[in-house]
């Protein structure tokens, strides 16, 4: 049975080709599978090897950042591609095999809220979303069933919708968000349990969460909601083929114009050919561009869905800045979710009276392991060794709350993924160079954002705080680098992330935001996958394939 | 050096020795604690390390060599000035090796990553439903949607 309108009823090509198998592509294998499309994904890396999950062994410490580095240019493993980032004030940071940057994520689980997706229309700057929040919402709650996402409804920093539950009861609060909720209670700004992608109980595959707080180098107990775990093993159920090691070279288009599928290679060298009837790109607000500009051919000299010129730019990596509180309480800091306990968005909505606009979300995290309190992240260059090093770590292991503070950046042109003109990846596909700094709003932000994350630590009886020096190796969020727009003259995807220069060709990852809001992405990454994908499958019969 | 070092005999007994006296300037006895080459940092505990961390191996035995003979902590001042790479691997190995011995563990109360199963009452007590309600009291903080929902095409 074909699936899609014109199609030949006789083609064995599968009617739906994925090029990512991270959260978006997570996403779409799992629905369009269960919904009998046939479809294969092309992953340039593999499963998470989770033998290296090494949270239940005393050398974790040791081995965590060099098994599950976030940085592909330090990790240099053989899924990895370089990426040059001389130009960038941030690195970008991914995780290349199935799974996609939630095998390494601190599984926050943020929707955005409603102003994110009216920006222009509240603040005067950038862009609106092609949809609101009301259009997302049942997708956030569809994916959230999937993902086993736990926390608390009715928090009052978004609308309250009758029944907006989340599928499990939050994380506990532990003693430090206890300490942190009663000072911002007694300050009179928001707070709320964390929402986190961490089953609280047992739920579907995952066991329930066990505390080690090593969620950022892989969970080794399966509790954490890795795309891994909670899609991929369903898609591959209803039938979608999942090809490892298969790097994506380029597109390639029918003579009509459309895409007909995409030439990759093997580990072993080999190159092949596979073709499709539409294709999906989800590699990630660096990858996906990438694999654009690498696709330029004769009608389409700028690289492919480019006729505006705007594929990898208005890029937004999401500066981030940390601030430790020192308490005299013991507050076990080393164990629990991580993940967050509580966040606060009090200052997430623009006042323009603090001299920028947009603003950040705050998530309240433990601080690690004894070896975490000697090194410069977040702890900075303050002197820890010699005569004071003893009561340096027990000042700060055990009894340190930290806030990490996520910025929202504004797209910018000047800010992009181009091809690097000579480093290439190890199959001599172009690697891409990032050239991104950091805007004088998102400074702003990010020091007023910084001098109320003290206060609220100082609130909470913090005897001292500490603000992380800014350091590159942030660049977790990967964002809007193919932007969604109704307008084909200033956007490069529709608002059902097709590309307006080439209808079966669909961007379906993080690279379509026009906004890059100031929320861990994942929610609404996974969410607007889901939308879309929704949206190819209901108007399959007007979908145009190539001939 | 040609030949990839691993394993208890990557570092030899002089390059232990040297290490042992940098380890002691990283840290030193005191409040309570023993230092570094008494709680085996350049023994048995460097071993274990190295065992789980092969890499470091010959990056370490290149700062030992280079450091033989000379004052640990003229060697630390100089390594942590000029050298960051090189005083990274240090900082890593040594308090590494340090907290992987139990009874320095102990003497700080860490047990390691604990599996610690969720308490389902947690977040039902009675402080945290207070503190909960005192948000909820506050009212709802987002700005709505300013044009009317449901804008599909």
């Amino acid at each position: 049975m074909t699936m899609f309108g014109a199609r030949d009823p006789s083609s064995a090509d599968p009617d739906v080709l994925i090029i990512g198998a991270g959260a978006a592509g997570a996403v779409a294998a799992k629905r369009l599978g269960e919904a009998g499309f046939r479809v294969v994904c092309l992953e340039q890396g593999g499963w998470p090897d989770y033998s290296k999950a090494g949270a239940d062994r005393p050398d974790f410490e040791l081995t965590s950042g060099r098994d599950w580095s976030w940085d592909p240019n330090v990790r240099a493993a053989a899924a990895d591609y370089p990426v040059e980032e001389s130009d960038s004030d941030i690195t970008a940071l991914m995780w290349n095999g199935v799974g996609g940057g939630t095998v390494v994520y601190a599984a926050h689980w943020q929707r955005n809220l409603p102003s994110d997706f009216r920006v222009r229309s509240l603040d005067g700057v950038a862009d609106d979303w092609p949809l609101s929040y009301e259009d997302l919402l049942p997708f956030y709650q569809r994916v959230e069933r999937d993902v086993g996402v736990s926390g608390l409804g009715g928090d009052t920093a978004f609308p309250q919708v009758r029944g907006d539950e989340l599928p499990l009861p939050p994380a506990p609060l532990g003693r430090m968000g206890r300490r942190v909720a009663k000072a911002h209670n007694q300050l009179g700004w928001h707070w709320w349990p964390g929402p986190n992608a961490i089953a609280t109980r047992p739920y579907r595959r995952l066991a329930a969460c066990t505390q080690r707080a090593t969620c950022l180098w892989a969970c080794v107990e399966g509790a954490k909601g890795t795309f891994d775990r909670t899609h991929w093993p369903n898609a591959l159920e209803s039938g979608v083929r999942l090809v490892l090691g298969a790097r994506v070279k380029r597109l390639e288009l029918a003579p009509d114009g459309l895409v007909r599928g995409a030439i990759y290679v093997d580990r072993d060298g080999v190159e092949h050919e596979q073709r499709a009837a539409v294709t999906l790109l989800g590699a990630n607000g660096i990858g996906t561009p990438r694999l654009l500009l690498a696709s330029a051919e004769a009608r389409h000299p700028d690289g492919l869905a480019n006729a505006t010129g705007l594929v990898g730019k208005r890029l937004m990596m999401h500066p981030f800045a940390t601030v430790v509180g020192l308490f005299d309480e013991e507050l076990t800091s080393w164990q629990g979710p991580w993940g967050q306990h509580i966040h606060s968005l009090e200052f997430y909505e623009t006042d323009t009276s603090r001299g920028f606009v947009r603003g950040a979300k705050w998530g309240l995290q433990p601080t690690g392991g004894p070896l975490s309190t000697t090194r410069t992240y977040p702890w900075g260059s303050n002197p820890i060794w010699g005569a004071d090093f003893h009561d340096s770590v027990r000042r700060r292991f055990g009894r340190s709350a930290m806030w990490g503070i996520i910025a929202e950046d504004l797209p910018e042109e000047s800010n992009r993924v181009v091809l690097d003109p000579h480093l290439t990846d190890s199959d001599g596909i172009p690697a891409p160079k990032l050239i991104y700094r950091l805007s004088e709003n998102s400074r702003r932000m990010l020091d007023f954002h910084i001098d109320r994350a003290r206060e609220s630590l100082q609130a909470a009886g913090a005897y001292e705080t500490v603000v992380a020096p800014l350091i590159r190796q942030t660049g977790w969020h990967l964002l809007g680098t193919a932007k969604m727009g109704d307008d084909p003259a200033s956007s490069v995807v529709d608002r059902w992330g097709r590309t307006h220069d080439i209808p079966n060709l669909y961007v379906i990852d993080g690279s379509v935001w026009p906004t890059s809001a100031g929320m861990n992405p994942t929610a609404t990454i996974s969410a607007l996958a889901l939308r879309f994908v929704d949206r190819l499958i209901e108007d399959r019969r007007n979908q145009p394939v190539p001939s | 050096m040609s030949e990839a070092r691993g394993g208890a005999g990557a570092i030899d007994a002089e390059e232990r020795r040297t290490l042992a006296g940098l380890a002691d300037v990283l840290i030193p006895a005191g409040a309570g604690m023993p230092s570094a080459s008494e709680a085996g940092v350049s023994a048995e505990w460097l071993d274990t390390v190295l065992a789980a961390r092969a890499d470091l191996a010959e990056p370490l035995a290149r700062i030992l060599q280079a450091a033989t003979g000379s004052d640990p902590v003229a060697e630390v001042q100089r390594l942590q000035a000029t050298d960051p790479v090189a005083f990274g691997i240090l900082a890593t190995v040594v308090p590494g090796a340090y907290y992987m011995n139990p009874r320095i563990r102990e003497l700080i109360g860490y047990p390691g990553q604990r599996a610690v199963a969720i308490d389902p009452g947690d977040g039902a007590d009675a402080e945290a439903q207070a503190l909960i309600a005192s948000v909820r009291a506050r009212g709802t903080i987002f700005r709505p949607t300013p044009d009317a929902p449901g804008d599909e095409a």
